[in-house]
């Protein structure tokens, strides 16, 4: 009976223990907060910005990417329902040059500023999400400061050796101390992408210019064209690839090759028919 | 009148059904946007997006978008990027101006190719505007030629610029880590501004500068467009002055104990600047007897490909505008004697295969791939630093290399588009049944030659050799020449075989006037990647098959002309040139029958003979107004036939010479009395007992003819 009463004793005191700590764990930053000083508080505050805006650069920086890659893959268009596209094996081909609907070619490549728009577009339907699912709700950094960030705007710059996303997203971070919360309000860094997307628009845009103008873009053309411009796009393949169907219609897949660190090969791919 | 109600009744009826049907489906506009984000679609007005414009077509046949104001095609200068071709005006409007109409950028000044001095590339205006971002910038306009298209200018005037713009834009750059011998571009990507870039002077003079100038010899710097110079430079590794090509040039040391002169390397003649990786290198590496340097020092290199020797080309040469291959196994020289010939570096030349061509002088235009031509291409060959190297041009063979010098004197290889896909089109203009019909007629004289000259492109659109050349690059090859004029026949393939398999440039044996053509390897080696297989029994069968059906055609073909020339004996008797006609022809055509297969057969032999017949004894010969009298003399040995003119019963082949009335004038011809079956065409003898009629049937003929019918 007395060793009994003794276990149940013990249990009882463990359960105790265990929600305790429990209890602590999760409280522990109010706690904490309780016996901070405002120096303290402040200088745990400004060591959390960096990696805050670190991890920011990061996910908007992979999430960008990812559009600008689809964007590449696409001609140049997020949403391409109103234009016409060919599958070819397991890709798709945006047709930016055709005669649908006339007699006479047509330019459907889009300009630097609605590829721009596009990658608006694109941040709206999933890229914010995507980003905001990437930074868990700053939970990681929640456990430390307070954060609160305000309403987003990204805007994409696309030169012709990077793209520049200017990321306007303030997040105002805050630190409790015994007596009061010191806030700061942080502003973020501009993500660049080591993309050559205008350079591969450029040649896009004078492959569909010239077969505009009734010059196909195959064989000395493109050898000329490739060998003067060597200077301007000497990191750029052109890959043309006539489908099995028709001499008429084909694929031109665009890429570039990294020369810099961390640069990765980026594709821009189209396709034109003639007919 | 009644009839007038009844159309117009049903014209009404027509129109108030066309009426309501139209005006049940919504009327087409084209819209500016559409709801999906397409610019400038046909579609109906609910389908068009808030606020964007539209506008009704001018009828129901005409829905041609482009020729909307808001949505023609035209020339789009965007506020940032380059110019496009082809761009809608209410697209384009979104980022930029159109120019409506444009079909070349040349056209739209903003968009005028040119050396921009911002990066010395060729750029379109606008481009090198940006480029400038406010500050001053030089701008060269590059002109394209007549015929050039814009790609091309676009990298003939790089070219052009590149150098130029080069070399003319160095100096000393002067920033925060040093001083550098660079162009404005670079200095400016460095960090300097215009106060910091000295143009034309070299680091080593720059106050401010702590580089010691003339510290080492090396090749100049491409990005300075000084490649093939051998410069000087200083201690901090920046370019200075470089060496002339000729005359008095730099003297420095040669690494191995000396102090050499050194001149730049000249380009024109086949000298690139390269640093010396051996133990000792010449200043000119084809010249022995030229000073030496040591490794690491510069020198002239020959980078020409000399003494080639290479056979089995052939070259694109120009006769009459048209594009032709000519001969086979010759030297692709460009120099008399079959000389081997040299390539610049840089410079290309066509090396093509096209098969076995004869064409020349008492040849004809047969220039035809002699084999199978799959694995062919058109190639050219470039010269690469001393190094020959082989490009293709594609197996398709849809592109041609044509040979082509530069301003310069340089020779390049021109890529020219290989048009064969209409020669086999060549006369078939019209529907295939009205062309069948033409053909059959086609090589007999005189039909086929009158359908020719007279409805030629209307029954049958003729393919000879000019309308075979007119249909791109295609030749026309005689397959039978024809005995009389204009009665030949050929077929029309490509001259330089494209790299196709199914038959996409047409099928053998089809080409030009198909009917008569016959495959052959000549024809098939043409059309593409075939092999010719030879088929006696084929080629037996179709020889013994068409024998028949031309010779009857051909003797048929010649029986109007022979009967209307007959005929003429006739004229005197009023209304006798028709009738004796009439008789001619029947008589002559009764001889082979009806049109049939049996007929064919029986026929041909004596059509043959005929055939031959007449063609030893033309008909003119017999004609008094066109032959000659001893002809004609000759002729009187003939006997007549039945109804022939004669003037004793010994004239005649068979039966008597008698005498006939016809419209009441007398005339004597052959007849052969009581020998024709009742039913049958009887010649009206003068008097009663006369008659062909068999006994007991007498001619009844219609007044004013000699030809009548056995009756009871």
């Amino acid at each position: 009976m007395y060793k009994r009463g003794q276990t149940t004793l013990f249990i009882i005191i463990a359960v105790i223990i265990v929600a305790v700590a429990l209890i602590a764990i999760f409280l522990w930053p109010s706690i904490r907060d309780r016996f901070t000083s405002e120096e303290k508080a402040g200088e745990l505050l400004a060591s959390q910005i960096e990696p805050l805006r670190d991890a920011i650069y990061d996910c908007v920086s992979e999430t960008s990417e990812n559009i600008f890659i689809t964007l590449g893959k696409q001609a140049g268009y997020y949403r391409w329902s109103h234009v016409y596209a060919f599958l070819w094996g397991e890709d798709q081909y945006v047709v930016v040059m055709d005669k649908f609907g006339g007699n006479k070619l047509v330019n459907r490549l889009p300009s630097l500023e609605m590829i721009e728009q596009e990658f608006q577009l694109a941040l709206e339907e999933e890229g914010y999400e995507e980003i905001e699912s990437c930074l868990n709700d700053f939970s990681s950094f929640k456990r430390q400061i307070g954060v609160e960030p305000e309403e987003k705007d990204f805007e994409a710059e696309i030169t012709n050796d990077k793209i520049v996303i200017s990321v306007d997203w303030p997040i105002t971070v805050s630190k409790k101390y015994a007596t009061g919360t010191t806030t700061q309000k942080i502003n973020q860094k501009d993500v660049i992408l080591s993309i050559p997307f205008k350079d591969l628009l450029e040649v896009a845009q004078d492959i569909v210019n010239s077969e505009i103008a009734g010059e196909k873009f195959e064989g000395l053309v493109k050898q000329h064209y490739q060998t003067a411009l060597y200077e301007q796009h000497r990191n750029i393949k052109i890959n043309g690839i006539h489908h099995p169907s028709s001499f008429n219609v084909g694929v031109v897949i665009l890429e570039s090759e990294p020369t810099r660190d961390g640069e990765n090969p980026f594709k821009f791919q189209f396709a034109i028919s003639r007919e | 009148m009644k009839k007038a109600g009844i159309f117009l009744l049903i014209g009404i009826i027509f129109v108030i059904i066309l009426t309501v049907n139209v005006s049940s489906v919504p009327a087409p506009v084209c819209c500016e946007k559409d709801n999906a984000g397409r610019y400038c679609v046909e579609t109906t007005d609910d389908l068009c997006a808030p606020g964007a414009r539209k506008q009704s077509f001018p009828s129901f046949l005409e829905t041609d978008c482009s020729k909307v104001s808001f949505c023609q095609l035209g020339a789009c200068v965007p506020r940032e990027g380059q110019c496009e071709l082809g761009k809608y005006k209410a697209e384009c409007e979104v980022y930029g101006r159109h120019v409506a109409r444009v079909t070349d950028l040349q056209e739209v000044p903003a968009c005028k190719l040119g050396g921009c001095s911002v990066n010395c590339q060729a750029e379109q205006y606008k481009i090198c505007e940006e480029l400038a971002a406010g500050n001053e910038f030089e701008f060269t306009e590059c002109e394209c030629k007549e015929g050039e298209s814009y790609t091309s200018c676009r990298a003939r005037c790089q070219t052009e610029t590149y150098a130029n713009c080069r070399s003319k834009s160095k100096g000393c750059c002067k920033v925060s880590d040093g001083c550098y011998y660079v162009n404005f571009e670079q200095c400016a990507d460095m960090g300097g501004t215009v106060e910091d870039f000295f143009k034309g002077v070299q680091c080593s003079e720059v106050v401010g500068c702590d580089n010691v100038g003339e510290q080492r010899i090396s090749c100049g710097q491409y990005e300075l467009g000084d490649e093939n110079k051998i410069c000087l430079y200083d201690n901090r590794g920046q370019q200075e002055r470089c060496a002339p090509e000729s005359g008095l040039g730099i003297n420095f040391t040669n690494g191995l104990g000396d102090e050499i002169n050194y001149n730049s390397c000249n380009f024109a003649e086949g000298y690139i600047c390269k640093i010396c990786k051996e133990e000792s290198c010449n200043l000119l590496s084809d010249d022995d007897t030229s000073d030496e340097v040591a490794k690491t020092y510069p020198y002239c290199k020959q980078v020409s490909c000399n003494n080639i020797d290479l056979e089995g080309s052939q070259e694109i040469e120009v006769i009459d505008a048209k594009f032709w291959g000519f001969e086979t196994n010759k030297r692709i020289v460009t120099k008399v004697n079959d000389e081997p010939f040299s390539l610049r570096h840089g410079e290309q030349k066509c090396y093509n295969y096209y098969g076995s061509f004869e064409r020349g002088e008492g040849k004809e235009d047969i220039a035809r791939m002699g084999d199978r031509s799959t694995g062919l291409q058109n190639q050219y060959l470039e010269c690469e630093e001393g190094e020959l190297k082989v490009f293709g041009m594609g197996l398709d063979r849809n592109t041609l290399c044509q040979p082509a010098v530069s301003e310069s004197g340089y020779g390049y290889a021109k890529e020219k588009a290989n048009v064969w896909q209409n020669c086999t089109s060549c006369g078939r203009q019209n529907s295939l049944v009205i062309e069948w019909i033409g053909d059959v007629f086609r090589p007999f004289w005189p039909t086929g030659y009158l359908l020719s000259i007279s409805l030629g492109s209307l029954i049958s659109d003729r393919c000879n050799r000019d309308t075979c050349m007119e249909a791109g690059d295609c030749m026309y090859v005689v397959d039978w020449h024809g005995v009389f004029p204009g009665t030949e026949y050929g077929n029309c393939v490509p001259v330089y075989p494209p790299g196709v398999t199914n038959w996409e440039a047409g099928k053998c044996g089809e080409g030009g006037d198909d009917l008569w053509n016959v495959c052959d390897a000549g024809e098939c080696y043409s059309l593409g990647n075939y092999q010719f297989q030879k088929n006696f029994w084929l080629s037996a069968g179709t020889g013994v098959l068409t024998f028949y059906p031309t010779t009857v055609l051909e003797r048929l073909n010649l029986i109007p002309v022979e009967c209307a020339v007959q005929a003429l004996h006739s004229t005197a008797i009023p209304g006798g040139y028709l009738a004796e006609y009439g008789r001619c022809f029947t008589k002559k055509y009764s001889k082979y029958g009806p049109l049939t297969l049996e007929f064919m057969w029986k026929a041909s032999p004596l059509a043959l003979v005929d055939l031959i017949g007449y063609i030893d004894n033309p008909f003119y010969s017999k004609n008094p107004r066109y032959g000659n009298r001893q002809k004609e003399e000759e002729q009187t040995e003939e006997k007549k036939e039945r109804s022939d003119p004669c003037s004793s019963d010994g004239d005649c082949k068979s039966g008597q010479c008698r005498t006939t009335v016809v419209n009441r004038v007398d005339q004597d011809v052959c007849v052969e009395l009581n020998s024709v079956s009742r039913g049958d065409s009887c010649i009206s003898i003068k008097g009663p007992a006369d008659s062909e009629c068999r006994e007991g049937l007498r001619c009844v003929h219609p007044p004013n003819t000699m030809w009548g019918e056995c009756i009871t």
